[in-house]
């Protein structure tokens, strides 16, 4: 069917097509455009600005509310993320410095063990001080030292020496 | 006695002052005035609900479509750029939802027109208008089966004397296109009309 008439009619509507299919097809056209809604009534369209006031106030809350949602979501991923690579490089720490220890060589490894072992088997008490280092701490502990040792006979001053001597061998 | 011979308005004048005066308000809605607003409201709602009635058949949905259409307008009036006229942003924004609301289901495709508490007493009045109201349903249910192109165009094109121009700024194409629409929706509503006619 040729369109042409019809669409003549969309652009002319005081146009009217002879061809009685046409015809048929504007007047389906003038009897849609006679539809009409049912009026909702004066009571409908005196309430309607106000409801649409609190539809639209109720619709920026919504928006509010979720946008606040999205923000915590953001934030606890992130902070989940965060704990996430935390958690990782503690784990992944520990393994990667035994292999590092592996590829040390022993000369390494002998003179590590050596500090650690000073460390934790060799009390203060056991380092090596000369006898001078023993007099401090005998001085401080008793400012009389050298007249004790005077006042002293021959056994203490005895006695003395072989502690000074041997202060380094027992401890 | 002289008389001044005034200026004939027609159509394209009137269009032309209610554009400017539709600037005004958006201006002044823009620079803060809610009541600007509230005036838009008030002059194209009946407008805005008679449409998504058209599409949505029912009261609830037409009233729900008409408020979200005014929601969105109001949220997204700073992007008007007055292109069209406001009325054909409005129009657009409307048909959009109302075809929103048909693809998400919301709206029924044998949806039918119910009476609503107000509404117009003339429909129940008398044999005669029983079959107007008949005939009336036999069309919204045809209507409904309308690819939705067609039914845009078809429903838009027979919407308050709107022209091919402004029912394609509406629907974002080209007249041609309008007027393919509708002379194809046209063609298919006689057919299933007949169908519709054959079986009852």
């Amino acid at each position: 069917m040729d369109r042409d008439p019809f669409t003549r009619h969309l652009d002319e509507p005081d146009f009217s097509p002879s061809d009685p299919k046409h015809r048929e097809l504007v007047s389906l056209l003038k009897e849609i455009a006679a539809l009409e809604p049912p009026d909702p009534g004066e009571l409908y369209w005196s309430r309607f600005n106000q409801r649409l006031d609190e539809k639209r106030h109720r619709a920026r809350a919504h928006r509010a509310g979720r946008h606040h949602a999205r923000w915590g979501i953001w934030a606890g991923a992130m902070a989940a993320a965060a704990a996430m690579i935390l958690l990782i490089w503690a784990g992944t720490r520990s393994p990667v410095d035994a292999r590092s220890l592996d590829d040390l060589s022993d000369e390494t490894l002998a003179t590590l063990h050596d500090a650690f072992y000073i460390q934790e088997e060799e009390p203060p008490e056991t380092v090596d001080w000369g006898s001078s280092e023993v007099d401090v701490i005998l001085q401080a502990y008793d400012p009389n030292y050298e007249s004790l040792l005077l006042e002293s006979g021959g056994a203490v001053q005895e006695e003395l020496q072989w502690l000074k001597a041997n202060w380094n061998v027992e401890g | 006695m002289a008389f001044v011979r005034l200026p004939v308005r027609n159509r394209t004048d009137r269009r032309d002052d209610a554009m400017e005066e539709d600037r005004v308000s958006i201006q002044a809605f823009l620079c803060g005035d809610q009541a600007a607003f509230t005036a838009l409201v008030n002059k194209y709602r009946q407008g805005v609900y008679a449409l998504a009635f058209r599409f949505a058949r029912n009261h609830e949905e037409a009233d729900d479509l008409a408020q979200e259409t005014f929601i969105k307008a109001f949220e997204n009036l700073h992007r008007f750029r007055g292109d069209s006229s406001f009325k054909t942003w409005l129009f657009r924004i409307t048909t959009n939802l109302s075809i929103n609301l048909t693809k998400s289901g919301r709206i029924a495709k044998d949806a039918g027109c119910q009476p609503e508490e107000g509404s117009d007493p003339k429909e129940a009045d008398g044999l005669g208008q029983l079959i107007v109201n008949e005939r009336n349903d036999m069309l919204h249910r045809a209507i409904s089966k309308l690819p939705p192109r067609q039914k845009q165009a078809l429903l838009l094109k027979t919407f308050q004397d709107m022209t091919c121009e402004e029912v394609a700024r509406v629907m974002e194409c080209s007249p041609g296109t309008v007027k393919a629409n509708v002379f194809n929706a046209v063609r298919r509503l006689k057919s299933l009309l007949k169908g519709e006619q054959d079986h009852g």
